[in-house]
C-alpha cells in the first residue's frame, strides 16, 4: 500500500505577479458582493426557498437569481431593498453612527 | 499525460484549500498554464483571484459560486460562475466547501461551448481527473484530513 502523501506546496511567480496586482480596496468590495450575495443564498437554503420560487418573489428570471447568488453581480440600492423587503432581513445598516 | 494534486500555498486559507494540477512533463500546474495563456484579460483574472480570495479566507467555495454539473453526471467538475458579459470560463473540481482543484479554461467563444476544442479539451482533462479522484476516495486511496481541509494519499493521475 502506497503511504499516505500530502500534496506538496506549490508557488508560482505568475499566479504571485497577479495576486500581487490587487489592491486591498478591491478585494473589500469583491469580499463585499460575495458576502451579501452568500447571506442571501444561506437566507434562502435556511428557509427551503428554491431559487425558481425565489425568481417569482422577485419577478425575474432563475438566471437573474443565479447572477446575483454568483457574488459577480453589482447590486443596486433598489434591488437590495427589494431583496430585502421580499425576504424581511436587512443586507444594508442605514442606521445614522455618532459621527466622530 | 501525468499530473499530480499540489497545493497553492498562497491561494490557501482558513476556509478553503486550493490545489492545481502539475503536469509532471511540462513542469507547471493547468491553472498556470490558464494564467499564462490568458494573461491579456487581466481584469478578468483579477476578478477571478479576487473571488478565490474571498473564499479563502471568508466563505468557502459555496455552491452558487459556481456554474454545477459541467463534467459527466454525478462528479465534481464544475466551472467558477463566468458572467455572460465576460470572456473566461475556468474549470475546477469542487470536492468540498473547503477543497477546490483548479484547471484550465480558455476564452468562451461565439460557438456553442460544447463545440470549443480548447474548452472541450481543459474539461475532459478534469473529467477524466475527477472520475479517477473519485474512485480513489471511494477506495479511501485518498481520504481527508479531521478538519477535511486537506486530502492525502496517492496524488499521481496518468490520463
Amino acid at each position: 500500500m502506497k503511504t499516505k502523501e500530502r500534496p506538496e506546496l506549490y508557488e508560482s511567480q505568475l499566479l504571485d505577479s497577479f495576486l500581487d496586482m490587487i489592491s486591498e480596496e478591491e478585494q473589500y468590495l469583491t469580499d463585499v458582493k460575495m458576502l451579501i450575495a452568500n447571506k442571501i443564498a444561506k437566507i434562502l437554503e435556511r428557509r427551503g426557498i428554491q431559487k425558481k420560487q425565489f425568481a417569482q418573489m422577485m419577478g425575474v428570471k432563475p438566471s437573474v437569481v443565479s447572477l446575483w447568488l454568483s457574488g459577480t453581480h453589482n447590486f443596486t440600492l433598489e434591488t437590495l431593498a427589494k431583496i430585502e423587503y421580499a425576504l424581511g432581513i436587512k443586507l444594508l445598516d442605514t442606521k445614522v453612527l455618532a459621527m466622530v | 499525460m501525468q499530473l499530480k494534486i499540489v497545493k497553492l500555498r498562497r491561494l490557501s486559507g482558513p476556509k478553503m484549500s486550493v490545489y492545481s494540477l502539475l503536469d509532471l512533463e511540462v513542469g507547471s500546474t493547468l491553472f498556470e498554464n490558464f494564467l499564462s495563456e490568458n494573461k491579456q484579460f487581466v481584469y478578468e483574472i483579477k476578478d477571478i483571484l479576487k473571488r478565490i480570495n474571498t473564499m479563502v479566507r471568508r466563505t468557502g467555495a459555496e455552491e452558487h459560486f459556481f456554474k454545477l454539473h459541467e463534467g459527466n453526471p454525478g462528479d465534481s467538475v464544475v466551472a467558477l460562475f463566468d458572467r455572460p458579459d465576460r470572456h473566461l470560463r475556468l474549470y475546477c473540481i469542487r470536492l468540498r466547501e473547503s477543497i477546490i482543484i483548479l484547471g484550465g479554461g480558455g476564452p468562451k467563444n461565439v460557438r456553442a461551448l460544447q463545440e470549443d476544442p480548447k474548452l472541450n479539451y481543459e474539461n475532459k482533462i478534469l473529467r477524466l481527473v475527477a472520475k479517477e479522484l473519485d474512485r480513489r476516495i471511494k477506495d479511501r486511496e485518498i481520504t481527508f484530513t479531521e478538519d477535511y481541509m486537506e486530502i492525502e494519499g496517492d496524488l499521481t493521475f496518468e490520463i
